[in-house]
């Protein structure tokens, strides 16, 4: 039926067009009679019984009217929340759309993310300076701090040379973050990846190498010139940031979320937690507990590190949060039932966050990150990329009703895109992780290798994985192409080893005939074989709602979001103002 | 890496192994040293083998430090894999490079599935399930347990250790091979184990998730180039996955 009114559209607009060329031919008889206008009207009146038409216009409607109330001048949020899908590239959101909107049994393109409809959008352009296809790092410094640099380095400018500790001195950026603590706002970050992991680091850290999570993962030179982890970096965040201006006071981060307890504990099988994944958890060599010196540095504030910890924080009596919910990243949104103690997804963690942080009066700054969506797609998994994808549009429903569109700046985007496509000319409502089957079929399209294939798939990566119900993506790195002998259970890791490899890219056609490509554990097919799935060097989205939303539009370079989000509050301004001397 | 070195000296000069004792042993704290040799196979001969010189022979140490945490090292390749069992029975891994004293975190969302279901056959080499799955066993004296199983073409005699909860010795007959696993040495040592163990943790390490975030780092792009993520040429795979050659028949995998 859609298909038929959009149809009928298609035919008035042709209509319209014929008139318009007829009396362009100048004829007396139709100037004189103007029997084209009777047409035209016809037309328009057929259309506009035509859905589309209506609720195109109804948006139209709506635009201009969002555009004219919306808060235009400087300075006028509260608050502000950034969302950063990683590597939420255009076809991902297309894709995660269409997802959601068939898993409520809709056929799915018609579908809108919480996102899909707020009012303003634009493109930002996520080249780093150094590199065409962007890393997480380089992008989030220019997102958070409004100066494009180079990949991998976190919150310096380009003037860095990556992995060397001495020139990160005097290259230092100041984030929108630190700008927000110093102006007096209550502030978090919040990610399902670990928390010292690139985007999440580039709101609160300065370092020459975004690998630089932990004391273990530095080299010596790098400590001996006095450079500071990651982890450490958030734990002394307060400190450090008062360190850079003389009699400046401000009170930390109040919210952190995220995985990667495993960088805040010391290398010491007793400093386990009861979430531990690996014999010794703690990845730390210089023997500090960084939970600890933050328990002892905060002692109004809370730890938690499992589901039962989080459910048990009062937001109203809680004036500061500290959860490191797995030793490494936090579980991808469907396998989080598999996690160890438990952990929270990420729109509860984003409920969780902004009933803290609204305690402030003064307002807050909180970004929130999806960080594995990039994960899934690095591994060649659409099924648990676009899962995370919903749970964020979740996450921004979620951040959506518990704030006011007219003092809460709310902005979703994606650091950097991915090499994840949409393509054949499956029908309308045909399963987005299914095999293509044509407008007005019934069965498979077939390619001309006579072998059916998906809507979705990837330009390079390790290629077709069917590991069925497993909801795992990174399963697939750790695929075994067995011998015969495989039953030998671990005989067969004798055999793994002796075969010299663990992990066959499967690139190029695969017969997928009895494949069920909606499974978690399918990894689509792939044509460049890599180690992994790459990013890639489009642009991505930038969709926003409130206070100064009308700023995000056109095509724009990525670092704009930092200004937009200062315009919103006045951050510069707020935070000079803190520093100049009365 | 000196401690595989010991192992194999040790292993020279150990001709033979006397399982006295009870089946109780001490099974945790243990090191065990494995030949693993593969012979060409044919039906045709009395022995089953072409040639009584092994067409590719390994040796490799089994480390269990209790029942959560085993390591499985092969020297001449440089490599280790440990596995680690969680509290909720999932399993994660880590391989170890000893030439670049570098490491690949593997969690149980990087491993295959049913790598929960195989902590049963990790912890002990051979699963216990296709142990008691086999068609005839035999209890011998001093604590091993003779196992014989044929199936789908392949054969297997196994002696089996209670004592130890390792295999003895092993012979795996497939289409055209035969493999023989012999137990060469062992001791209970948990200082040596867990002494092996640390030196192992101290490799840099990588969370095989974020290998996408960092293929600009050499060693990952080296691990690749030495095979360790190997491309396939054909570009044509069965509904299994399986590889085919142009002509429509499935090709070796590796």
């Amino acid at each position: 039926m859609r298909t038929h009114k959009m149809n009928a559209l298609k035919v008035s607009a042709l209509a319209l067009a014929v008139s318009t060329v007829l009396t362009g031919c100048g004829s007396d008889d139709d100037a004189v009679t103007g029997p084209n206008l009777a047409v035209e009207s016809r037309s328009i009146e057929s259309a506009s019984s035509s859905d589309w038409y209506v609720a195109g216009e109804a948006t139209v409607n709506n635009n201009a009217e969002a555009f004219a109330n919306i808060v235009k001048q400087k300075g006028m949020a509260k608050n502000v929340i950034l969302f950063v899908g990683d590597g939420m590239g255009v076809s991902t959101v297309t894709a995660a759309r269409i997802l959601a909107g068939q898993q409520q049994g809709l056929s799915g393109e018609e579908y809108n993310l919480s996102f899909d409809r707020f009012p303003f959008s634009g493109l930002a352009k996520t080249y780093n300076v150094d590199a065409q296809t962007p890393d997480s790092a380089g992008t989030m410094t220019a997102m958070m701090s409004g100066v494009k640099t180079d990949a991998g380095v976190i919150g310096v400018d380009e003037d860095i040379e990556r992995g060397t500790c001495s020139t990160v001195a005097g290259n230092e950026l100041v984030s929108a973050l630190e700008l927000a603590e110093i102006a007096g706002l209550s502030t978090g970050v919040i990610s399902t990846a670990r928390i010292t992991h690139a985007t999440p680091a580039a709101t609160y850290a300065k370092s020459a190498e975004r690998n630089w999570e932990d004391s273990s993962d530095m080299p010596q030179q790098a400590i001996d010139d006095g450079c500071e982890d990651i982890a450490s970096q958030l734990i002394n965040f307060e400190s450090n940031l008062e360190a850079r201006y003389t009699g400046l006071d401000v009170d930390g981060i109040e919210v952190v979320m995220g995985g990667g307890r495993r960088h805040f504990l010391p290398k010491d099988e007793a400093e386990n937690s009861s979430d531990a994944s690996s014999s010794i958890e703690g990845d730390r060599t210089d023997g500090r507990n960084l939970v600890t010196e933050w328990s002892t540095q905060y002692g109004n504030g809370v730890y938690v590190m499992d589901q039962v910890g989080f459910n048990a924080i009062n937001t109203e009596s809680t004036e500061r949060v500290f959860g490191l919910f797995n030793e490494s990243h936090m579980q991808y949104e469907m396998d989080r039932g598999n996690d160890i103690a438990g952990e929270p997804s990420l729109s509860e963690m984003t409920e969780k966050a902004i009933q803290v942080l609204d305690n402030n009066d003064d307002g807050f700054l909180l970004v929130v990150e999806s960080g594995r969506i990039d994960h899934a797609h690095h591994a060649g998994n659409a099924y648990n990329a676009l899962n995370d994808t919903i749970e964020l549009s979740k996450a921004v429903q979620i951040a959506n009703e518990l704030t006011n569109d007219d003092d809460t700046l709310i902005i979703v985007t994606a650091d950097h895109g991915h090499v994840f496509t949409i393509a054949g000319y499956p029908k309308r409502g045909n399963p987005i992780l299914g095999k293509v089957v044509g407008v007005g079929e019934t069965e498979e399209s077939l390619a001309d290798d006579g072998q059916p294939y998906t809507t979705l798939g990837y330009t390079n990566g390790l290629g077709f994985r069917n590991l069925g119900a497993e909801t795992d993506a990174d399963a697939s790195y750790g695929t075994v192409q067995g011998d015969d002998s495989i039953s030998l259970v671990d005989a067969s890791q004798l055999l793994i080893a002796n075969s010299s490899y663990n992990t066959v890219s499967v690139t190029g056609r695969v017969d997928l005939t009895t494949v069920d490509t909606q499974s978690a554990g399918f990894h689509q097919e792939a044509l460049v074989p890599l180690s992994s799935e790459t990013h890639s060097g489009e642009d991505v989205s930038v969709y926003a709602q409130g206070p100064a939303a009308h700023l995000v539009n056109g095509t724009n370079e990525q670092n704009l979001i930092f200004h937009v989000m200062d315009y919103a509050l006045d951050l510069v301004s707020k935070a000079d103002s803190e520093l100049t001397p009365q | 890496m000196k401690l595989n070195s010991t192992l194999v000296l040790l292993s020279l000069l150990l001709p033979s192994i006397s399982w006295a004792g009870s089946c109780q042993g001490e099974k945790n704290g243990l090191i065990a040293s494995y030949e693993l040799d593969t012979f060409s196979y044919s039906e045709s001969t009395e022995t089953g083998t072409d040639s009584t010189t092994p067409t590719h022979s390994a040796f490799f140490n089994f480390i269990r430090k209790n029942n959560n945490l085993v390591s499985y090292q092969y020297p001449q390749m440089g490599i280790s894999k440990s596995w680690f069992r969680t509290k909720n029975q999932r399993v994660n891994s880590v391989h170890y490079f000893d030439k670049f004293n570098r490491a690949i975190e593997y969690d149980n969302a990087d491993l295959p599935k049913g790598s929960n279901d195989n902590w049963d056959g990790m912890y002990p080499m051979i699963s216990k399930t296709f142990l008691n799955t086999m068609d005839s066993k035999a209890a011998t004296d001093d604590c091993e347990i003779t196992f014989k199983h044929k199936k789908g073409g392949q054969s297997w005699d196994i002696v089996w250790s209670e004592s130890l909860n390792l295999p003895i010795e092993m012979t795996h007959i497939s289409k055209h091979k035969k493999t023989i696993l012999k137990l060469k040495y062992f001791k209970n040592d948990m200082q040596a184990v867990v002494a092996r163990l640390e030196a192992l943790s101290a490799y840099q390490s990588t969370d095989y998730a974020d290998i996408g975030d960092n293929e600009s780092d050499p060693f990952l792009r080296k691990m690749i180039r030495l095979g360790f993520v190997k491309h396939e040429a054909s570009g044509f795979y069965d509904a299994q996955g399986n590889a085919q050659k142009q002509d429509g028949h499935a090709a070796h995998t590796h």
